[in-house]
């Protein structure tokens, strides 16, 4: 078996076909379809999803601490303390970006946490002129100021750039303050962020509630239904595509070159490249994409799945993540070596074809066994 | 005409063309003769990723038919004199389908010209004669961008003609405007290579375009440019008065957001039509399709990414109205039964009539592609 779960979701997901087979049987599929749609919602919701956004508030405040810890004595080890910190938030980001509808979509939270891809390398202009000019750095400034220089990604310039994150631009006198200021507030910002977008993903918050129970159509007075709602299921398969496309195609496939006309590669496409970390970041995002698909002890979209008689498919989903993983797994070095290295240039291209595989069967094949309908124009791009 | 694929002069594809006419604009048998009946066309895909493109009478849609094709099509337009309607292959697609509605079949395939493929749009010239479409002529540069053509057919045998320049980058929708000279068409400025199908390769020099150009003398009479050179136009409409309302896709940062409505009525720039900020952040930097009613004044533009649907007052300049709709992108207005059109990926056809709420008429178990058109036939 490539999954497994305790005797409790098995109970689970047994109950859920009794259930299915019952309501078939009593002629109620539609209902029946819709309230396991809502019970897979609510467990990914409350379980999955919400613990995403916590574990990410929590490493956002440990990132502040470390940084405020670093300012106070900045050195070798104090610093390594921080950038790991990063490392740990920048993980859990992984996890929360994929969920790219609801709290995140106000007022550009995503781009907030992260600015990426930064093709003309906005961040480092932009925080070197800060540094350089004399404005205030606070919270309130830095909240209404461009989103290059907020969240994770301003975080890794000031932190691991060669030049721009160097220790001794921390333990010189004239320079040290401002660069810590810019440095602790821009990592209490995105602890702030992060915390809001936790709690806006709660159990008992309203917008938990309307992913729960979102239909595919308004009902109108003389019943003709107008398409308008995305159901949750629909929903969390649209923004897993999503992030898979990023990653082949971002993450992926631009470094090595896929995506341009002279088909060279390009380090600094990379996700990560100032702190070498892009590769553990994609294991990280697809390690997170099989826990919505598993959803540990409770239903995720495989059972659902699985409770819509597809158990192949399920099955076949997770060994075409694994397949991915573990190619990815297979390459040792930094991302930005790795492209321009044979051996692991094929194993990342490898890992590219087995996401194209993946991508097919969510694009392809989910939808025409679930019976429900992907965004179509809205993924045109024509 | 027999001549395969070369291209002519100007003068002498004209020349040509009023030749052939002579043969070719008899009154075709039901046209004029019963009373016509409006029909919509619209690509569309089924849930395996079929391709099909679709033709059906509005009133009774279960007497429409569906045909298989090759390439996924974008936009339809219906041959003004003959029982024909053409879909055009989307980017970066080489053929253009054209079906006759009488007997329901595909009855020719035109393939682009040799290093051109097709942005998924055309249109045809007044009379009839000649079919005007959007190229890219990608064999001249792999890397960098090349400005468009608007490739020139005969409209009775499909033969190339020749070629003019499409006055920028990237041309997508092309419209003849009511003088019936001027071809009207939105260079969406962005460069792309069959060699990498999806990608967009200029967007940090991109620059969009609404041009102007004389059909019959093949060159460019004026050029309009947005606000920000990454709003690409691509879809427009053109009412009776001159006025050309344009859809415009934003390949900006995703947390900027651009007016994406324009319109154009002789002035000496672009203006946008005036919205709310929160009314532009909910098209998600995208518009998918324009419609005009002329005599009315209100335009509707989708943007499926938003899901939403827009009615703009013309005579104000102003927004009016939104309607969430999922995944909605064709709109079409039908002139005979005073109403708009719309249809999405969910595969419902709905209705539209000011001072109502839109109406779903079909519900089928097909995604409509981005463009409908709706004619009497």
């Amino acid at each position: 078996m490539i999954f497994s779960k305790s005797g409790n979701q098995a109970l689970l997901l047994f109950l859920a076909a009794a259930l299915a087979s019952t309501l078939t049987y009593l002629s109620k599929p539609a209902s029946d379809k819709q309230d396991l749609e809502r019970q897979v919602a609510r467990d990914l919701a409350e379980n999955t999803i919400t613990h995403f956004h916590q574990q990410f508030a929590i490493s956002t405040k440990a990132l502040s601490a470390s940084s405020q810890t670093f300012c106070l004595n900045p050195n070798e080890t104090t610093l390594q303390v921080a950038q790991e910190q990063w490392k740990l938030a920048m993980s859990d980001w992984q996890a929360v970006k994929i969920i790219n509808f609801g709290p995140i979509k106000v007022n550009n939270l995503s781009w907030r946490l992260q600015f990426w891809p930064d093709k003309k390398n906005l961040v480092g202009r932009k925080i070197k002129s800060l540094l350089k000019s004399e404005d205030i750095i606070d919270k309130a400034g830095l909240k209404e100021s461009s989103v290059v220089i907020q969240g994770l990604s301003a975080l890794e310039y000031l932190l691991f750039d060669r030049t721009g994150g160097k220790l001794s631009h921390y333990q010189t006198a004239g320079k040290g303050p401002r660069q810590c200021d810019l440095l602790q507030t821009v990592a209490s910002l995105t602890q702030q962020t992060a915390e809001q977008l936790a709690s806006a993903w709660q159990a008992d918050a309203e917008y938990s509630s309307n992913f729960i129970n979102t239909t595919a159509t308004e009902s109108e007075a003389d019943d003709t239904e107008i398409a308008t709602g995305t159901p949750p299921i629909t929903l969390l398969i649209e923004s897993v595509l999503a992030n898979l496309e990023t990653l082949k195609n971002d993450k992926l496939g631009a470094p090595l070159g896929l995506k341009s006309a002279t088909g060279k590669t390009n380090a600094f496409l990379a996700e990560a490249w100032r702190s070498q970390y892009s590769l553990p970041l994609v294991s990280a995002n697809l390690r997170s994409v099989r826990q919505l698909l598993v959803n540990g002890e409770l239903l995720g979209l495989t059972d659902f799945l699985i409770a819509n008689d597809q158990q192949a498919l399920a099955a076949r989903l997770l060994t075409q993540l694994d397949a991915a993983q573990i190619t990815l797994n297979s390459v040792r070095k930094p991302l930005t070596e790795a492209i321009n290295h044979d051996e692991s240039r094929q194993a990342l291209s490898k890992a590219h074809a087995d996401l194209a595989m993946l991508i097919n069967t969510l694009k392809r094949d989910i939808p025409i066994a679930l019976n429900i309908s992907l965004g179509f124009n809205d993924n045109d791009g024509d | 005409m027999k001549q395969q694929n070369n291209d002519r002069t100007r003068r002498q594809f004209l020349g040509l063309a009023a030749l052939s006419s002579m043969t070719l604009l008899l009154p075709l048998s039901g046209h004029g003769q019963t009373e016509r009946t409006p029909w919509c066309f619209s690509a569309c895909n089924d849930s395996s990723g079929k391709h099909f493109v679709a033709a059906w009478p509005l009133e009774a849609p279960h007497k429409g038919f569906k045909v298989v094709v090759p390439l996924r099509a974008h936009d339809s337009v219906l041959h003004p004199i003959r029982s024909q309607v053409l879909f055009f292959s989307r980017r970066p697609g080489r053929d253009i389908y054209c079906v006759d509605y009488q007997s329901q079949r595909l009855v020719h395939t035109l393939q682009a010209k040799a290093g051109h493929h097709f942005y998924g749009h055309g249109c045809f010239s007044a009379d009839g004669k000649l079919l005007f479409t959007t190229e890219n002529p990608f064999h001249l540069s792999r890397s960098n961008g090349h400005e468009g053509v608007i490739g020139i057919y005969d409209s009775v045998d499909y033969q190339r003609l020749g070629e003019m320049p499409s006055g920028g980058i990237g041309p997508h929708q092309l419209k003849m405007m009511p003088d019936q000279n001027t071809l009207v068409v939105a260079n969406g400025g962005i460069f792309t290579h069959p060699a990498l199908p999806r990608e967009k390769l200029n967007l940090d020099s991109m620059q969009s375009s609404l041009a102007y150009i004389d059909a019959s003398e093949g060159k460019l009479i004026e050029r309009y440019f947005p606000q920000d050179p990454q709003m690409s136009i691509r879809h427009l409409d053109c009412g009776a008065q001159n006025q050309v309302v344009m859809g415009v896709q934003y390949q900006g940062p995703a947390f900027e957001s651009r007016p994406l409505v324009l319109s154009h009525k002789g002035e000496d720039q672009l203006h946008a039509l005036v919205a709310n900020k929160s009314i532009w952040q909910s098209h998600a930097q995208y518009i998918a399709s324009v419609a005009i009613d002329g005599q009315r004044e209100i335009a509707l533009t989708s943007a499926p990414r938003g899901g939403v649907v827009d009615c703009w007052d013309l005579k104000l300049g102003k927004h009016k109205q939104q309607f969430n709709i999922r995944d909605a992108a064709g709109l079409s207005f039908n002139s005979k039964q005073q109403k708009f059109m719309i249809s999405n990926g969910r595969g419902q056809i709905l209705q539209w009539r000011p001072d109502e709420r839109p109406q779903v008429l079909q519900q089928e178990a097909f995604q409509w592609d981005n463009h409908l058109t709706s004619a009497l036939i």
